[in-house]
């Protein structure tokens, strides 16, 4: 029997299949469909990798933002419950889980055998989430990666002050204007949305281990920074995305079971 | 009956034009737990709670901050606008600072003329009354009742009448009437099959504080009836307690979306509510001690003790949620509330400590937008705590 969850995000859309052993497929596609057609389409897509017939698949949930739009999941989950599955599933020693997304920062705190036990997010504001990064790059005239890789050759910070990412945008405009280098703006801009994301975990009291899951996950500088802020390593999956996705397959298997 | 409950929540301002054309009554506006609607009551007219409305705010920007109270933002907005122009005389007092500027930001938004001597107002249109800080202490009754006194003149002036004695008692009973009839009510939402959705309880709460009493009285008896009578709900649902916010149109739609994420909210620790009519008042001592003494005892935020810490708020929410078996908290604060916000750190310890239920804290600034994000958080919530 097979089991799939489906993470319809901001941007992209991510799958995961499994078995009732194992992860055995992961699939994400950035999408400008409407949620339903990219979700059914990822989910086409990871069947024809897997050479799976559809009927094989025993129970799929969605979770997301557009978790609602996907018709053909037999349960709908929310995103942090399903981070907070798929988390534990892949550290167990996890106690406090941090997503930062496109579309938001969520942090969870888990309690015995990963069971969710509270959760807090940011509010009204895109200050610390993965598109302030985006929204950053279209200023630097960068892609959302550039940000990353210059931020590491940095010497200095130019630090953004504003916890509003509109005035934090005006911020790094007026940094330029200041003549201060790119590397420094992009470090600032890295240590800008690290000390927000530190901000949103501590509302749920930060324990050990901590896992960085989510897109912002994948820039190496923003995680070094966060880091320093907890003054602890944290635990980034190899794959940041699906976390989501992989625990929304969980959460399709234990239906089941 | 529960249709009548709703028309009056609903169509507030036409049924309450509506009642005050067919009685050829006044009808003053109130806005806070603290104002005492009895003396309103005793002197012939309709005490009114106040409240905002779910609509854009369009006229108040040019006179209240951003930062102020969305709730009293909103209900200010609907008196510039116009919409509270039915009312012949508005009661504020001081439960937290913004509260404490409506009579200003009031007359500024909503002239009126009134006669006057020697520039004086003989019964103004708007009547401030300073509740005691502290709600125990040395002099507090004493220094509550005289401003009763004062209030209870202005009534008098505006009626050309006596609030005598007799005038109070009656109020009273009619009252005690009202609080007997809610208590009953309030023990239908402590059982195990509920029979009552939370939206619904709020809908008879509010409309208890729209309508003339000796009405909601009479319907009480009637819904209760009917009650007692009825199938339990088909879906029970997780059971909540809500505190934070007002009893207003925008509260109703926090009620709707918890129910649409499966929960239920069976006990309220939100403004008026469930503190306004869980008390009696002591029909044996004198009627205006008795109100002043029944009046400290409504709980709000506000209402402070000589102990630093609201340690008395949380004794008194233990008491509401007695018998009622929640199985979490949900927190829905108005933005810059800072009575609510002072408290909610101790309260959310205590709550967990004592009951050991998960907590949500939502804020709010009277938007539909707002209410999107709370209605992601819910479910989640709600999920959290269904394993």
């Amino acid at each position: 029997m097979y089991f799939v969850g489906i993470d319809v995000g901001l941007y992209s859309v991510k799958s995961v299949l499994v078995d009732e052993e194992r992860i055995l497929l992961s699939r994400g596609v950035v999408s400008e469909e409407e949620g339903s057609k990219a979700a059914y389409r990822v989910f086409q897509e990871i069947l024809k990798e897997g050479n799976i017939p559809e009927d094989e698949i025993a129970s799929i949930v969605s979770t997301g933002m557009g978790r609602k739009e996907v018709a053909f999941a037999n349960e709908k989950r929310t995103d942090q419950v399903c981070i907070a599955r798929g988390a534990y599933y892949l550290f167990p020693s996890a106690r406090t889980v941090l997503d930062t997304g496109a579309g938001g920062c969520r942090a969870m705190k888990l309690g015995d055998h990963g069971k969710l036990i509270d959760f807090s997010s940011n509010s009204k504001c895109a200050g610390g989430t993965g598109s302030f990064l985006e929204a950053a790059a279209r200023v630097l005239q960068l892609d959302v990666e550039g940000i990353d890789s210059l931020a590491l050759k940095a010497g200095s910070v130019s630090r953004v002050s504003s916890y509003c990412a509109v005035f934090a945008e005006s911020e790094i405009i007026s940094n330029i204007h200041r003549g201060f280098s790119k590397e420094s703006i992009c470090a600032g801009i890295c240590e800008s949305i690290a000390q927000r994301m530190h901000d949103v975990l501590r509302r749920v009291r930060i324990e050990k281990e901590v896992v960085l899951c989510g897109g912002v996950a994948t820039n190496g500088t923003v995680v070094k920074m966060f880091e320093a802020e907890l003054d602890f390593p944290v635990l980034v999956p190899k794959d940041p995305l699906m976390v989501g996705a992989l625990g929304a397959a969980i959460i399709a298997r234990d239906l089941i079971r | 009956m529960i249709q009548e409950f709703h028309d009056w929540v609903h169509n507030r301002h036409d049924r309450i034009e509506e009642w005050k054309k067919e009685n050829k009554r006044k009808v003053f506006g109130y806005l806070c737990c603290v104002a005492p609607e009895e003396l309103i009551h005793a002197a012939g007219i309709l005490p009114v709670k106040l409240t905002g409305s779910d609509e854009p705010i369009s006229v108040v920007d040019r006179h209240v901050v951003h930062y102020a109270c969305p709730y009293v933002r909103s209900i200010l907005d609907l008196a510039g606008r116009g919409v509270y122009d039915y009312l012949d005389g508005v009661v504020t007092c001081n439960t937290c600072d913004i509260m404490s500027r409506c009579e200003y930001y009031w007359r500024v938004l909503s002239p009126r003329e009134k006669s006057t001597i020697l520039g004086v107002e003989m019964s103004p249109y708007v009547l401030y009354i300073k509740h005691p800080e502290k709600i125990s202490g040395k002099g507090v009754r004493e220094f509550l009742k005289q401003e009763y006194r004062i209030f209870k003149q202005h009534l008098e002036r505006e009626q050309k009448i006596i609030i005598d004695d007799d005038r109070l008692s009656r109020t009273v009973d009619i009252y005690n009437e009202h609080y007997y009839l809610m208590e009953e009510f309030r023990a239908y939402r402590k059982e195990e099959d509920l029979k009552v959705s939370g939206l619904e309880a709020f809908e008879v709460e509010f409309s208890s504080l729209l309508m003339p009493k000796e009405e909601h009285n009479r319907l009480m008896e009637s819904y209760l009836g009917e009650l007692s009578e009825r199938e339990p709900l088909p879906d029970r649902g997780l059971r909540l307690l809500l505190s934070g916010g007002g009893i207003d149109q925008f509260t109703s739609q926090i009620y709707r979306i918890i129910e649409e994420c499966g929960g239920q909210v069976v006990a309220e620790d939100i403004g008026v509510s469930t503190s306004y009519f869980c008390r009696k008042i002591d029909n044996t001592k004198d009627p205006l001690d008795a109100i002043v003494e029944h009046r400290l005892g409504v709980h709000c935020p506000h209402t402070m003790t000589e102990d630093r810490f609201p340690n008395e708020r949380f004794e008194y929410i233990k008491k509401v949620l007695d018998g009622n078996r929640i199985q979490g908290v949900i927190f829905f604060v108005p933005l810059y509330c800072e009575c609510r916000n002072l408290e909610y750190p101790k309260l959310k310890e205590d709550l967990r400590e004592e009951f050991d239920v998960p907590t949500l804290y939502l804020d709010n600034d009277y938007s539909h937008g707002g209410l999107e994000e709370a209605h992601s958080r819910i479910e989640a919530f709600i999920e959290m705590i269904s394993g």
